[in-house]
């Protein structure tokens, strides 16, 4: 359904990404793990033409774009079939929640304002949020404005979605609410590839774990095979920090 | 105050506001209005990184916030016939106003479109908009608001400067009131008078501003009730 192969990026000669291969299949959950500074970020920008990569192809749906020579037509084609949930939110601060969410299907997408209403209303009350239509970004604490950042990648029903640490900005009694809109979202075959340090929610989600470090992918698998039994070095030594963090945490 | 000063301060009201109003508010607004859309093409071709043209737009800026106003409207009307382009005083003083408000325009405009937080940009390319969709339907009417009272103080300022036109023989306010001095040796009363006829028009500016201001803050977040959110209550009126 969608597969990258060979990605590769530098920032001043420094090479971030060298030569990552994912691959995701029709209403898979992919967990991207890894410590800070590994390139699971630029990853996923770079998947999404928001950085432009080196080198690499990608495929999506049986369309193929060279990441590093893609034509404006072609980035805004597969734009249009793919949505984006950043860590920050991102959202139009001088638009409402609804509008946010229907913003690209009104201007992006053609599709006429009343028809596009409904399926906005419906992606927010999908997100447990169908008394917030009117709502400005402003008004909507972290967690609602992250479901509204859900909401707005959901709405055009793209064939995959991007998160890139969707709950790392948030308070931890607000995290909640963001996952277990997405565990909804996963139960309903959304396909989806997720950065996120939540384990917990990985190892219940996620249909396919990778974990990087130093810009390539040290190894893959099932979350049962990367998370409860590591082959390499390197996960292991991630996960005792990682698990170690937590246990400080509580 | 004698009775004749009183009677020229009065018969004089009248025909300092009549060049006011027929001719300084309207080089006014059609300088400003000019000025604005080349303020905005300046911005944007900044803002957007057009290469040769952002160039040229820096350029722009840094020659007429360089140069003193009334050298520009000196090159502009006496100079430019000498090169074979002559206008009328009006047209002149219009285009050299425009050309200034508009470099200094453009300078708050590109700042607020620069203070837009750049992701939303990202947001919006993700959701499927392209570049003059997300500029004209997120970026810029946020950074309109930004810019505001920075747009509407050139304006006030701009109110002002129009009497430097007298210089290129534009009957406008002030220079009515060089006439009526020089007719009836008055100078102090009467350039008090047209001193005070600038402040009247440069304070409505000011309250028409207020209002703009509050109208802009309620349309950024006007219904809903109060959220508990990170720190306690989002507050706002
Ligand atoms: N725009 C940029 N310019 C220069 N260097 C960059 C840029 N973006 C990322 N980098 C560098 O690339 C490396 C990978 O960054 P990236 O954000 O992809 O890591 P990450 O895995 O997402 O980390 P984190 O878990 O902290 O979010 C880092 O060393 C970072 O400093
Ligand atoms: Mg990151």
């Amino acid at each position: 359904m969608l597969e990258v192969k060979n990605v590769h990026k530098a920032f001043h000669g420094t090479e971030v990404l060298k030569g990552v291969d994912i691959e995701v299949g029709k209403g898979d959950v992919v967990v991207i793990l890894g410590p800070s500074g590994s390139g699971k970020t630029t990853l996923l920008r770079c998947m999404n033409f928001l950085e432009k990569a080196d080198k690499g192809t990608l495929v999506l749906d049986g369309m193929s774009v060279d990441l590093a020579k893609a034509q404006k037509r072609e980035i805004r084609e597969a734009r249009l079939h793919t949505g984006f949930v950043f860590q920050n939110y991102n959202l139009f601060l001088n638009k409402t929640a609804l509008e946010n969410v229907t913003e690209g299907l009104v201007a992006g997408r053609k599709i006429p304002k009343k028809q596009a209403d409904e399926i906005g209303k419906k992606a927010l009350d999908k997100v447990g949020l169908s008394d917030r239509y009117d709502y400005y970004p402003q008004q909507l604490s972290g967690g609602q404005q992250q479901r509204v950042g859900i909401a707005r990648a959901v709405a055009a029903n793209p064939k995959v979605i991007f998160f890139d640490e969707p709950t790392s900005a948030l308070d931890p009694e607000l995290i909640g609410d963001v996952l277990t809109v997405m565990k909804k979202l996963a139960e309903e075959g959304t396909t989806m590839v997720i950065v996120t340090h939540e384990m917990s929610f990985a190892k219940e989600v996620a249909d396919w774990v990778y974990f990087m470090d130093g810009g390539t992918v040290v190894e893959k698998g099932t979350p049962q095979e990367v998370l409860t039994c590591p082959k390499e070095e390197r996960t292991r030594q991630f996960l005792r920090r990682v698990l170690r963090e937590i246990d400080y945490y509580i | 105050m004698t009775e004749r000063l009183l009677g020229i301060l009065t018969r004089s009201f009248g025909q300092i506001l009549l060049p006011g109003i027929i001719t300084t508010i309207p080089l006014t607004i059609l300088s400003f209005a000019i000025g604005m859309l080349i303020a905005l093409a300046a911005a944007l071709v900044q803002a957007a990184e057009v290469k040769g043209l952002r160039k040229a737009a820096r350029f722009y800026v840094w020659m007429i916030r360089g140069t003193p106003l009334l050298v520009q409207l000196y090159i502009i009307f006496y100079g430019l016939p000498s090169m074979g382009i002559l206008l009328d005083a009006f047209p002149a003083a219009v285009m050299a106003f425009s050309i200034n408000v508009g470099a200094y325009a453009s300078e708050t405009l590109r700042a607020a479109i620069l203070s837009v937080p750049k992701g939303q940009m990202e947001a919006g390319y993700c959701a499927g908009l392209d570049y003059f969709q997300i500029m004209g339907r997120i970026v810029l009417p946020q950074a309109l608001k930004v810019a505001f009272p920075g747009l509407f103080n050139s304006l006030i300022g701009l109110v002002k400067d129009t009497s430097l036109a007298a210089n290129i023989t534009v009957l406008e306010m002030f220079m009515a009131t060089q006439r009526i001095a020089a007719r009836t040796y008055e100078p102090f009363a009467l350039y008090c008078e047209v001193g005070f006829i600038y402040l009247m028009m440069c304070t409505v500016l000011t309250k028409l501003q207020k209002y703009g201001e509050k109208r802009l803050d309620k349309a950024g977040r006007m219904t809903g009730k109060p959220v508990t959110g990170r720190g306690g209550v989002i507050c706002w009126k």
